[in-house]
């Protein structure tokens, strides 16, 4: 019954090549750092290893480039935080429910920490609701948490309200943990700021938003659209109009540079993922961002 | 011309189908609007400025659309509960047959002038009518058949009026008397009514009212083969009233009296032509009673006068369509 992470997989094969995943795999193991220095074994290198971990005494010894592992390496927590409200229950900007591009992200980097052997736990919350799950190593964890935010998440659940949810987080989370927020296109406010300043100074953060809708209609888009907040619909009309069209699209590219500015300021890397295919791609950028901004 | 309703409670039922529409119109968008794809933060358009006016402009629209089909549905009641007037047509219909139908004997002939200039009058102001002439004596002889040529009539009338006082001129001299005197005897009165009253076309079938201007003085002198009571009722089952004109009445002559009696069991009249009565007034007052045989009760028309009330909802339902378009409803 491992649906939702075997979903996970096929679409990481489908959308990534086999050296775009390794890729993926070597960039999330080199995106921690404090290891130490308990030698825990050998492993063969995968582009996107630090070259400061091959073993060049195996190497030589053994033809293939070899890196050292490291007992702490194994053992590091990822936390998904993800926003369990009724706007993850909205369609993204590929006409998708953010929910299964949300679950895919989820999915991938979960995945990719348990086969690093790293333990990943799940909180989710909106207005209303809070929910944690603890951390696991196993797959069979993974699906259970991957299916948790498959239920809970629904367009009749509570609104959203992720910074409610990133200040339980700072309050909760005692442990040193790589937490990735998976959100959507959210305005930057100032209890944002606040919260993941300090989420930030203890924990790593990466921030993953996905893509809402276009509510402009273009290319004869001729889609009814309801907003999850209000229940209102929009009329065509208003959709067409090309004021409008220039206003929001101002409002929208203002938005994402005051989030993603934001999020730079406090070190935070983020990504913008619209669609399920673009999603592999999107968490390379972001591990790849990552590493970079610490170094 | 006033203007009625014929069906005025139209009116009401299409305006409260117009109201019943327009609530359940701006009901129902309300009922699916749950209906289609979740968009999160659609603050992101509604916060907007530009929104605020879109938004005023799709209602003003929708505001326009509603209130021009209320209108035009309104209008369309209007319409439909037909405004209408009513007009009388009263028309003067003389469509009425005349036959003159003059004794030609030697005493009548003043009497026949004068009654032939007569009718030579009316004849200019006539529409519809159609006059025919026979004179007679001991054999009749039509002079013209009926005919509404009112120029022919008016020549024939003349031309007799002339030759009865003997003032034709050289070019057109004729024999008026001719073909009257092949009977036996002389002032057959009851054989000249009798082919007067034949000399009606379509007795059967036509419904136009006859009468006949019967001049005579009734002096039979031979043998008849209608007698005058046999051509009064000849006269009476065609329907044909007779008028009769006789200058040398008495009083109380047995002549005089039977004419009397026979013209008026037709229906028509009798006028002694004496000191009071001259044949323009004899004429006047025949037309007088004619005139309430042929008059026709007005005709009651009612007809639908909608005015530019069609053109209004022309130009409402194209500002609906207009709206409808441009806001996509």
């Amino acid at each position: 019954m491992e649906r939702r992470l075997r979903k996970v997989k096929t679409t990481m094969s489908i959308h990534a090549h086999r050296r775009t995943l390794e890729l993926l795999d070597g960039e999330y193991a080199s995106i921690h750092h404090g290891r130490s220095h308990d030698f825990d074994d050998l492993r063969e290198y995968q582009p996107g290893d630090d070259v400061k971990d091959i073993d060049w005494k195996a190497t030589a010894r053994s033809h293939v480039p070899l890196v050292k592992r490291y007992i702490a390496s194994r053992q590091h927590n990822l936390l998904l935080v993800v926003d369990s409200g009724r706007n993850m229950a909205a369609i993204a900007e590929s006409g998708e429910t953010k929910r299964e591009i949300a679950i895919l992200v989820a999915g991938v980097l979960g995945y990719l920490a348990t086969r690093h052997g790293d333990r990943v736990g799940l909180l989710m919350g909106d207005a209303d609701r809070l929910e944690s799950m603890q951390e696991g190593g196993s797959e069979s964890h993974l699906e259970r948490m991957l299916r948790r935010v498959d239920e809970t998440i629904a367009l009749e659940g509570p609104r959203s309200d992720l910074e409610g949810v990133l200040g339980q987080a700072v309050r909760r989370m005692r442990r040193r943990s790589l937490i990735v927020v998976i959100a959507d296109d959210l305005a930057y406010t100032h209890d944002l700021d606040v919260h993941l300043g300090r989420l930030h100074t203890r924990h790593e953060v990466l921030w993953v938003s996905i893509g809402d809708a276009d509510l402009m209609s273009r290319h004869r888009d001729h889609r009814e659209l309801v907003g999850v907040d209000s229940g209102l619909g929009l009329p065509p009309f208003l959709r067409r109009d090309r004021g409008l069209r220039r206003a929001f699209d101002e409002a929208t590219a203002e938005r994402r540079h005051r989030l993603e500015t934001g999020l730079r300021s406090l070190g935070i890397a983020s990504v913008r993922i619209g669609d399920s295919a673009g999603a592999i791609g999107g968490l390379f950028r972001l591990l790849e961002r990552h590493r970079r901004a610490r170094r | 011309m006033d203007v009625t309703l014929l069906w005025p409670w139209v009116l009401p039922i299409a305006i409260a189908i117009g109201l019943l529409l327009a609530a359940l119109g701006l009901w129902l968008p309300r009922r699916k609007r749950d209906r289609g794809l979740p968009v999160a933060h659609v603050d992101r358009m509604t916060s907007l400025a530009a929104f605020r006016w879109a938004l005023l402009r799709y209602r003003l629209w929708i505001g326009a659309a509603l209130a021009a089909s209320l209108v035009g549905v309104a209008v369309a009641g209007a319409i439909g509960s037909r405004p209408s007037g009513i007009s009388a047509n009263h028309e003067e219909d003389y469509k009425r047959d005349i036959v003159l139908c003059l004794d030609v004997s030697g005493s009548m002939v003043d009497v026949d002038a004068e009654i032939l200039g007569v009718y030579q009058q009316i004849a200019t102001q006539l529409d519809g009518e159609r006059i025919g002439m026979r004179i007679f004596d001991a054999s009749s002889v039509m002079a013209f058949p009926l005919t509404s040529d009112y120029d022919y009539i008016a020549g024939q009338l003349g031309r007799y009026q002339r030759a009865l006082n003997g003032t034709l001129g050289p070019e057109e001299q004729f024999n008026y008397l001719a073909g009257t005197a092949s009977g036996l005897g002389a002032s057959l009165v009851g054989d000249g009514l009798a082919s007067c009253v034949l000399d009606f076309a379509d007795l059967e079938a036509s419904e136009r009212p006859r009468s006949i201007i019967l001049a005579t003085d009734n002096v039979v002198n031979g043998q008849q083969i209608f007698s005058l009571p046999q051509a009064g009722q000849l006269a009476v089952d065609n329907e044909v009233r007779v008028y009769a004109i006789n200058p040398f009445d008495f009083g109380g002559d047995m002549a005089s009296q039977e004419l009397r009696e026979i013209s008026e069991g037709t229906g028509g009249a009798y006028f002694a032509l004496d000191f009071a009565q001259t044949v323009p007034q004899i004429v006047d007052r025949v037309n007088a009673i004619e005139a309430g045989y042929i008059e026709t009760p007005p005709q009651v028309q009612v007809i639908d006068r909608p005015g530019a009330l069609p053109l209004i909802v022309l130009v409402l339902v194209a500002v609906v369509c207009l709206a409808a378009w441009r806001v996509r409803l």
